[in-house]
């Protein structure tokens, strides 16, 4: 964890480098704007946290290391890509939860799938798509995607090995 | 049990916290010095392989979320790029995004995002181009709904 933390430090200095260059309230607008995304974020990154904690603790081991384990194969993906798509919710959400399944047992190319299915498909973006291109458009999209979040699953199974 | 959940929902967020606050000033810097005119100028009437290259490229370097790149996306598809460019951005938007990638080594680990990253590389691209090929009459509605 630290070494992430020394690395987003990193990129977070060449960034705020990058906008001084073109002024101080280039730098500070940016600051501000994530302060107020991650004040907008913030009660739904504490339930989600919540949540993680208790996935964590209350999903039997046993089970997720049967449906969702390295030898889950590709009912994992299956399962593993479903649970992403269905996931209306952003990264600081989504990742701290695969983390504690993770930790519950599940195998890589499930977790591969999840993150994909996620991806590709989430739930969340459905509506501003919609009220964008229309209907038309996503259910065209999301025939196209599908099949990238399970074959994404599928090669990472074959990459783990 | 209702204890440890929450002690153990307390004890990832206090380690992620610094974590999630380096993210948030990453995706604010970058929606600063990212301009959507710029995407905007990058894309705008490109078509074909160029395009969807382009595009997915582009996908990569939008910070932010749907509420950001999908109104970018439309301006893209309305200042007259191919839909093959369209569907290479929002696929390089999905598995492409630079903004998202600390966060992801952070709880995924190096080597679990080495390998979706592996698994998704070619996503982009190959969307980009079959979405062009598939749906490239596709227009969107002038005002939303359904496709005239």
């Amino acid at each position: 964890m630290s070494q992430a933390v020394s690395a987003l430090a990193a990129v977070t200095a060449v960034l705020t480098a990058l906008a001084l260059r073109r002024s101080r309230q280039t730098a500070a607008q940016g600051y501000l704007g994530g302060a107020r995304a991650l004040r907008a974020q913030l009660p739904l990154l504490l339930a989600a946290f919540i949540l993680a904690g208790y996935v964590e603790v209350l999903l039997p081991a046993e089970l997720v290391q049967a449906w969702l384990g390295a030898g889950a194969g590709l009912r994992g993906i299956v399962i593993g890509g479903l649970a992403g798509a269905i996931l209306p919710f952003g990264p600081y959400i989504v990742f701290p939860m695969a983390a504690a399944v993770r930790a519950t047992g599940a195998g890589d190319a499930t977790l591969v799938a999840f993150v994909a299915g996620w991806m590709l498909l989430s739930t969340g973006r459905i509506a501003y798509e919609m009220a964008a291109f229309g209907p038309g458009f996503t259910w065209r999209r999301l025939a196209l995607f599908a099949p990238a979040a399970l074959a994404a699953g599928g090669l990472a199974l074959l990459l783990g090995r | 049990m209702v204890v440890e959940g929450l002690l153990s929902g307390w004890a990832t967020l206090r380690g992620a916290a610094l974590l999630i606050i380096l993210a948030f000033a990453i995706t604010g810097l970058m929606q600063v010095l990212v301009e959507p005119a710029t995407i905007k100028k990058w894309l705008g009437r490109r078509a074909g392989w160029r395009g969807v290259a382009i595009g997915a490229a582009a996908g990569a370097l939008t910070p932010g979320g749907p509420y950001v790149y999908y109104p970018l996306a439309l301006a893209i598809h309305r200042s007259g790029a191919g839909m093959g460019t369209i569907f290479a951005y929002l696929a390089g938007k999905a598995v492409w995004d630079l903004a998202r990638l600390p966060l992801e080594i952070a709880f995924m680990g190096p080597g679990l995002t080495a390998l979706r990253w592996a698994a998704t590389m070619l996503a982009p691209p190959v969307l980009g181009y079959l979405g062009g090929r598939w749906f490239g009459d596709y227009r969107a509605p002038q005002a939303g709904g359904e496709q005239p």
